[in-house]
């Protein structure tokens, strides 16, 4: 394809603003570049690889229709990794509503639990190549319920504040700062776990 | 140690304290190593997920997935146009239709108005010349209707009598 050859040395700015004037080549080679982080971030939080290629097939289609509303204050990346956290968000919510609650969710409901987990006090990832501690990274977010996995993605990868993150999660500051503290609770000890099952 | 304590700890290591309340807690850290000990924890899963947010690639080609893409945004462009019809021909009008309403509003009240608060017609008595010196006859006009009460005057009321006139005859006559 010819044209995608061409846009491949043009910046994200200039491609941004041919879409905006209705260049959908320039809009594809958007695509091509920030697909992989727009599906690792809707694989993060979905745990499903058709939802993801769905949600941020859907989420990049969204894009093209607001395209006119970016006015470049963020990256454009940035700009539409919202908009797929924002799909996976619903999605999440529609998904909740159809099935029972987690495990997880009744130990949130049951309280304390994080209390009693000890605390991890030695390095859980030390001497891990940098892929390996993502796969593990990967792992223990899949032993997360989506609550939990959700505002640590959203606090920790999208470096969102708890007000911010309450509004997304339609939830109360109180419910994001428990979750987050039993997420990350969960998460030191899932690599402390990890750890030992590799030296065992 | 309380759950709105180990939570006010992990606030203070998310930068989400006032200042004098991150102060109090950092006095507090001082003297209790249990605490030491969890926000260590905290902050290093914290800086452990940072920076390394698993990367996964998208399992399905370029072409493949662009074309899904493209194949929707396509249908949503065609929708406006093929959608035409009456849907389309309404949401054209619609723009017209505040103004159109505020016009009725107006026009409707301006009628109650005038039905309603506009001086009641005049019912007059007609300019009737007569001549005879045998009866009397009075007139009045209600709208389109003219009346013409006849008396003779040597007999008695009994004899009197009520004509109903077209307007337009008695202006003729």
């Amino acid at each position: 394809m010819a044209t995608q050859h061409d846009n491949s040395s043009v910046s994200d700015e200039k491609l941004v603003k041919a879409a905006q004037r209705g260049d959908m080549p320039a809009f594809e080679e958007l695509v091509a570049r920030h697909r992989d982080k727009i599906y690792a971030r809707a694989f993060s939080m979905m745990r499903s690889e058709e939802d993801a290629v769905d949600l941020s097939q859907e989420a990049w289609v969204k894009g093209w229709q607001r395209l006119k509303q970016f006015q470049g204050d963020s990256s454009f990346v940035t700009w539409m990794t919202r908009i797929v956290i924002n799909l996976c968000l619903d999605q999440l919510r529609k998904q909740k509503r159809q099935r029972a609650e987690s495990i997880e969710s009744l130990e949130e409901d049951s309280g304390g639990v994080e209390r009693q987990m000890p605390v991890v006090t030695t390095n859980p990832t030390a001497g891990l190549e940098r892929q390996e501690l993502r796969q593990r990274i990967d792992k223990a977010l899949g032993q997360l319920s989506y609550e939990h996995r959700t505002v640590l993605i959203l606090h920790e990868f999208e470096e969102l504040e708890y007000k911010e993150i309450a509004k997304r999660m339609e939830c109360s500051i109180g419910t994001v700062m428990s979750r987050l503290f039993y997420a990350r609770r969960k998460m030191a000890n899932l690599m402390a776990s990890y750890k030992r099952e590799e030296m065992s | 140690m309380n759950q709105d304590l180990a939570l006010k700890y992990q606030a203070f290591v998310d930068g989400e304290l006032r200042e004098a309340e991150a102060r109090h807690v950092a006095q507090l850290l001082e003297t209790d190593p249990e605490a030491r000990a969890l926000v260590a924890e905290l902050r290093d899963t914290k800086t452990l997920l940072a920076g390394n947010e698993p990367q996964l690639p998208l399992p399905e080609s370029r072409d493949f997935y662009w074309s899904k893409i493209q194949r929707d945004i396509q249908c949503l462009e065609a929708e406006p146009r093929s959608a035409g019809g009456w849907f389309a021909a309404l949401a054209g009008w619609r723009r017209f239709l505040a103004p159109l309403a505020g016009v009725a509003v107006i026009t409707f009240l301006a009628m109650v108005a005038v039905r309603f608060y506009s001086p009641a017609p005049v019912d007059y008595l007609a300019e009737i010349e007569n001549l005879s010196e045998e009866s009397t006859a009075y007139s009045f006009r209600s709208g389109n209707m003219f009346v013409v009460w006849t008396q003779d005057r040597d007999v008695t009321s009994d004899d009197s009598q009520l004509k109903f006139i077209d307007y337009n005859d008695a202006v003729a006559q």
